[in-house]
């Protein structure tokens, strides 16, 4: 690709980024009280942030995730036991973050790998996270499939 | 004028089960004059209602609309099985229309004489009574009908067709782990699945969208249920009954079968019909239920299992998964890596090649399916360190690159690996359900440490950036879906419970023609020897028939 197409491109990508709505339009939860979707909106934010694609609350993570809790009990109980932990321990706080990231064996630790992976599987199953940030486009009718055509891979 | 007792209508045959073995069983009789009643223990399935190009998140908005996609497969809840807690084991399950052929994996792996004189080589329990020769012109026929994609790189292992489609283009994951295996001197051949890549006896070819899992909306590759049952009814010999569930296989004082005892899904009545030969092809473990719970006082452990041997000899496949990210596809554009659904690429069985004595017997073999940019990514990303920006990043620069290797391995029949029914615990129709007792032993745990060295050796060869993983874990058992065994085959009545063409040593008019009739499971994918094991053995039943035999 020319320094100068991929420059147009780029310059493409940020202008789409400025038409993304502003943070904070949010849906009223189903399961949640409105102090913890807001918490877990900026939590599932501080885990894919907005860059020049769209992050976990242009995604609506934390509405598909609140939605989900309405038919399973044992999730609605770490959840809510999670966001009450989050809540006592500097809410969405990077350094807390940081510090329960890395790691394993405590409590923060398990509310830590719940809201990550919570957020992983949302976010990538929407719109937002498949398509516009990671390009996929599949699952569609193609007339041929011609796999692999760079010389460089072939065996 | 005389009042005639009203007679039962007795059948020609009936077969019961849809799937691979039920549907090749009722074609194959159909189409050679013989009249077919088929049980199926659910309906047609709806293709026209599939959610093939459902993507991920309209998923999520149909399910708020309180939509659902066909519901395939049967909830354990519906229909129980018992498992040891402590080694569960996966038993999934199709009832309808084509069975689990309507979602299978559909890897078309031709067994060799590798895999068929394995058992006589080695001396680990019976012998097979047939060798390659005997089922290659099934093989022939069935590629044919099915139309099956594959190259023609066969091997020793893996015997090719004159019948092949067009293979498949692999993917570039797939293209570099063939160089990295080809760099260790590990040959990976093209895939052999059972998916139109071209028009093929008046269907559509397959049209790429990777979703065969969630069945195909036109029919592009093998399910039992339009290439066989349809083409089945249309020589009007054809009669299907809905969700019949089978219960029991009827036993005349003869000690012939005589008719099937079943009960309807849903109103639970007690039904029977008679016929004057029975097919059993209801899938390993339901056709074995069906067998032990077939008590009579001529045979009280079980139809035609005088030798104590139909439940016994359990086994199927141990498997794992590797996965890593190849440097060429790092940061690189996201493709569309759909094709065919599933791998293109096939690692044939090679340890037998190798030199020097192995501690372990038999072999294994390895699927790549997952490779490329797939949805479901899930379970890699999470697995990436830390959170935010840096790791949007990393996840997106990996996307592309996945590879996935999946090793199979053959489990060996053992006598204490079986299916029972105590009548301890009965299904909703008061029939006893099955339980498993099922484990792995020492052979697989040797054969797995091989298993992990060649996964491992090919990433590293690929360069790849291995996620991690922990040796010597294996899926939950069950999990391949290629149940075999607990009907065997074989030359010696007193060691194996069918001849070589399903029929029952002691039941000469009752056949089984599905996967328990496997003498040992292999390191491949079974639906295709299934199909040809059953085409041989109902035209050696309809050859019987016309004899007047049975």
């Amino acid at each position: 690709m020319s320094s100068s197409r991929r420059q147009a491109l780029v310059t493409i990508s940020s202008a789409a980024a400025t038409v993304l709505p502003a943070l904070g339009q949010t849906p009223s939860p189903k399961v949640l009280s409105a102090a913890q979707f807001e918490l877990l909106q900026k939590l599932t934010e501080r885990i894919i942030p907005r860059t020049e694609t769209p992050g976990a609350i242009d995604a609506g993570v934390a509405g598909f995730i609140d939605a989900s809790l309405a038919t399973d009990a044992g999730r609605k109980d770490r959840w809510q036991a999670a966001l009450t932990w989050f809540a006592a321990n500097g809410g969405d706080s990077v350094e807390t973050l940081t510090r329960i990231s890395k790691e394993t064996d405590t409590e923060g630790a398990r509310h830590f790998r719940l809201l990550k992976g919570d957020t992983i599987d949302t976010y990538y199953s929407t719109i937002e996270g498949l398509k516009t940030e990671l390009g996929w486009n599949a699952n569609t009718y193609l007339p041929e499939f011609k796999g692999c055509t760079h010389p460089e891979h072939q065996v | 004028m005389a009042y005639v007792q009203e007679s039962r209508p007795v059948h020609d045959v009936v077969v019961i089960g849809s799937g691979a073995a039920g549907g090749m069983a009722a074609w194959n009789l159909t189409r050679q004059g013989v009249n077919v009643l088929l049980l199926d223990a659910g309906t047609k399935f709806n293709r026209g209602g599939f959610w093939s190009h459902v993507k991920p998140w309209q998923y999520r908005e149909r399910a708020a609309r309180g939509q659902k996609p066909p519901q395939f497969y049967v909830d354990k809840k519906e229909q129980p099985y018992e498992t040891d807690p402590k080694n569960p084991f996966d038993l999934i399950r199709v009832w309808g229309r084509g069975g689990k052929t309507n979602v299978w994996g559909r890897v078309s792996l031709r067994y060799s004489d590798v895999d068929f004189e394995g058992p006589a080589k080695d001396g680990w329990e019976i012998p097979w009574p047939i060798r390659y020769k005997d089922i290659a012109p099934y093989y022939d026929k069935v590629d044919q009908l099915i139309g099956v994609c594959g190259g023609d790189d066969d091997q020793d292992s893996l015997p090719g067709s004159k019948y092949h489609l067009p293979a498949a283009a692999p993917r570039c994951g797939e293209r570099l782990m063939q160089k990295a295996a080809k760099s260790i001197g590990i040959s990976i051949v093209a895939g052999r699945r059972a998916v139109l890549t071209k028009d093929h006896n008046g269907r559509a070819k397959c049209h790429f969208c990777g979703a065969c899992g969630r069945g195909c909306d036109i029919g592009a590759f093998f399910n039992s249920s339009d290439y066989l049952l349809e083409p089945a009814y249309l020589t009007k010999r054809l009669q299907i009954i809905d969700n019949a569930v089978a219960a029991r296989v009827l036993v005349d004082d003869k000690g012939l079968a005589s008719g099937v005892q079943y009960f309807d899904r849903y109103t639970k009545q007690e039904r029977v019909v008679y016929a004057k030969r029975v097919v059993v092809a209801a899938s390993c473990i339901d056709s074995t239920r069906i067998l032990l719970n077939s008590k009579s006082p001529r045979f009280p452990n079980g139809i035609g299992n005088s030798n104590d041997v139909i439940g016994r000899y359990l086994t199927e496949q141990v498997r794992f998964h590797m996965f890593g990210f190849v440097p060429e596809l790092m940061g690189g554009k996201t493709q569309n890596d759909d094709g065919i659904g599933g791998e293109h690429i096939y690692m044939p069985r090679f340890n037998h090649r190798l030199p020097g004595k192995r501690d372990y017997l038999r072999g294994y073999g390895a699927q790549f399916w997952n490779t490329g940019a797939q949805p479901g990514l899930g379970f890699w990303a999470k697995m990436l360190p830390g959170f935010g920006v840096d790791l949007k990043r990393d996840i997106k620069k990996r996307f592309p690159a996945l590879v996935a290797i999946h090793p199979y391995g053959e489990v060996l029949p053992r006598k204490e690996n079986r299916v029972t029914v105590d009548g301890t615990a009965n299904d909703q129709y008061g029939v006893p359900v099955a339980r498993l007792s099922y484990n792995i032993g020492d052979n697989e745990r040797k054969m797995l440490v091989d298993m992990y060295d060649t996964a491992e050796s090919i990433l590293k060869a690929a360069k790849a950036e291995i996620l991690p993983f922990e040796r010597g874990w294996i899926d939950t058992l069950g999990s391949a879906i290629h149940e075999h065994g607990t009907c065997r085959m074989g030359a010696d009545p007193k060691r194996s419970a069918v001849n070589g063409f399903g029929q029952m040593h002691e039941v000469k008019n009752c056949f089984v023609v599905d996967g328990s009739i496997f003498t040992t499971a292999s390191e491949k994918n079974p639906t295709l020897t299934i199909l040809a094991l059953a085409w041989r053995g109902t035209d050696y039943m309809a050859e019987q028939i016309k004899k007047g035999n049975i």
